[in-house]
């Protein structure tokens, strides 16, 4: 049998939950945008490799929040909504980018989307990232989302809309790919 | 691999992402303008344009008109105009975004010699492209006082399905203390069901008061679900749904015990919450399942796992909470929606009104058609 108290007190005083506020417009767009947007166009740039595509994929991705928000009204979940956006949206840069190499490989053969800002990162780290992006896609994000946003494997999961397990186990053979081919130049 | 090997591959890559992090945007870098509020995004074609373009463009011509009084001066304060995300819909949509403030005319500039007139904003609470219970009001908050809405009411259309429909202003106190007062919105009896409604707000330069104007113009479109109105019996404690005409089901209920009695009259869901926190005086329990809100001081639908005897002994325990037994509160969490009606005719408790929540349905329509606190006719 439930105590008195259990049964008794449902009812919320009205200063204690965060009421009438919950059902007034409440992300404001801009701030989330000042807060976030570096974040989200260097996860974008991790994704699609070139900064202009990235900041577009960004724009992108608020734009669409902006459309939906009315539907929001949780600051984590926006920002979980972007990461999202920009998840698909480089997809759909980077899909996009291959049909056109295909078309353009006759006349450019050099065409690539690598990153020319490259220049400023060292080189050992450019074996890596170059190692990175030459693996599957689910690896690749997989492998952004753990070790650059720092995110746990259950929200890596939700931001890609797959299992946990599944991300357990693309980081896994990502990692282990990684290592065969970096393995040697450690030292 | 090792466990140290794995340990330097991770170190690694955290490394090298950092690195072109940080090389694709400095750490100083300001961000360009957001194309959200510039007017300039442009949705692709096959997108339902005509619901997207004024989303697209709400926060560049919410700035824009938000500001009218300062046109010239861009460097007024407009912060009322960046919030926009309630689903507030400007209905000047992508063309006067694009042509710019230039093209919008200035009421204040056309009073000649008196005082400048004071503009006032105005906000849906409703979402755009929502679907909503039959029971939903359309709400609107004001920036500033307003003394007279007989212009707004004109300038006010009403349309379900294409067809004109009658549906007037009143305006109560803000209980949710969104500026003084809330216009609610409704026709006489609730929406019809499974209809498309259009409301336009024609308000742009229209006379909210002596000296007061509007200074935006706004839609709102959304759909309807099916009629669905609970019926909450506290004499046999039971709650009757039914679903266009159609029975759903008769589910048993606690309600507010003596101390803390339910509410009477007519009430519309507010908002749904699968797990919210509640407390009360002495007590607090930060998961309540299932619930679905109707009053703003906290009377919810909600399961309530730990009251199943009292549910189904028919005895009223609660603090004024519908309490459900969880089975129930899980199938009317999935099946009703945000302005879906909830109706208490014998609970023992004080009157429901626009005071405690979306209470419109409790006032006579002749004393609605007066407008309440600001005249409509």
């Amino acid at each position: 049998v439930a105590p008195l108290t259990a049964v008794e007190a449902d009812r919320p005083t009205r200063s204690v939950i965060e009421e009438p506020t919950a059902l007034v417009p409440q992300i404001d767009l801009h701030a989330l945008y000042t807060a976030h947007w570096r974040y989200l166009v260097r996860l974008a740039a991790l994704l699609v490799d070139d900064v202009a595509s990235a900041e577009d994929v960004v724009q992108d991705a608020f734009v669409a929040l902006h459309r939906k928000s009315a539907g929001l009204r949780d600051p984590d979940a926006a920002l979980a909504y972007l990461r999202t956006s920009v998840l698909n949206l480089s997809r759909s840069v980077l899909r996009r980018r291959q049909v056109a190499r295909r078309h353009l490989r006759v006349a450019e053969p050099e065409a690539t989307a690598a990153a020319d800002h490259d220049v400023l990162v060292r080189d050992e780290h450019r074996a890596a990232l170059a190692a990175v992006r030459r693996l599957p896609r689910h690896q690749r994000e997989v492998l952004i989302l753990r070790y650059w946003s720092g995110l746990s494997e259950r929200e890596i999961a939700q931001t890609l809309g797959i299992s946990p397990g599944s991300v357990k186990s693309a980081a896994s053979r990502g990692l282990a790919t990684l290592q065969r081919v970096l393995g040697g130049e450690l030292s | 691999m090792t466990d140290d090997a794995e340990d330097a591959i991770e170190r690694r890559l955290r490394e090298a992402f950092s690195a072109q992090a940080h090389a694709s945007v400095g750490d100083t870098a300001p961000p360009p303008a957001p194309r959200f509020a510039t007017g300039t995004a442009t949705p692709g074609p096959h997108r339902r344009a005509r619901l997207l373009a004024p989303l697209a463009a709400a926060a560049a011509v919410v700035a824009v008109v938000g500001g009218i009084v300062a046109v010239a001066d861009r460097s007024a304060p407009s912060g009322r105009g960046r919030d926009v995300a309630g689903g507030s819909t400007t209905s000047t949509p992508a063309p006067a975004a694009k042509s710019g403030p230039t093209s919008v005319p200035n009421p204040a500039a056309t009073i000649g010699g008196g005082a400048p007139a004071r503009s006032v904003h105005i906000k849906l609470f409703n979402a755009d492209g929502a679907e909503y219970g039959v029971g939903m009001p359309v709400i609107a908050v004001f920036s500033g006082r307003i003394t007279d809405a007989r212009p707004l009411a004109a300038a006010t259309t009403v349309t379900v399905n294409g067809k004109p429909l009658q549906a007037d202003w009143y305006f109560a106190r803000s209980p949710a203390g969104l500026g003084a007062v809330e216009g609610h919105l409704r026709p006489h009896d609730y929406w019809p069901a499974h209809a498309k409604v259009h409301v336009g707000l024609a308000t742009q330069g229209v006379s909210a008061g002596r000296g007061i104007t509007f200074d935006d113009t706004l839609t709102l479109d959304f759909t309807t679900g099916p009629r669905t109105v609970a019926e909450v019996d506290d004499a046999s404690h039971t709650m009757t749904v039914t679903s266009d005409s159609k029975p759903v089901g008769t589910f048993p209920v606690s309600l507010g015990s003596q101390r803390t009695p339910t509410m009477h009259g007519i009430k519309v869901i507010m908002e749904k919450n699968m797990d919210v926190k509640i407390s009360g005086p002495g007590y607090s329990d930060p998961h309540v399942k299932y619930a679905q809100r109707l009053t703003y001081d906290g009377e919810y639908l909600h399961a309530a796992p730990w009251n199943v005897a009292n549910i189904n002994g028919g005895r009223d325990t609660s603090n004024g909470c519908t309490n459900l037994l969880p089975t129930s509160a899980a199938l009317l969490y999935k099946m009703l929606r945000v302005g879906d009606v909830v109706t208490y005719p014998d609970a023992p408790g004080p009157a429901m009104s626009i005071a405690s929540g979306f209470g419109d349905w409790n006032v006579p329509w002749s004393t609605w058609r007066t407008g309440g606190l600001v005249p409509t006719s």
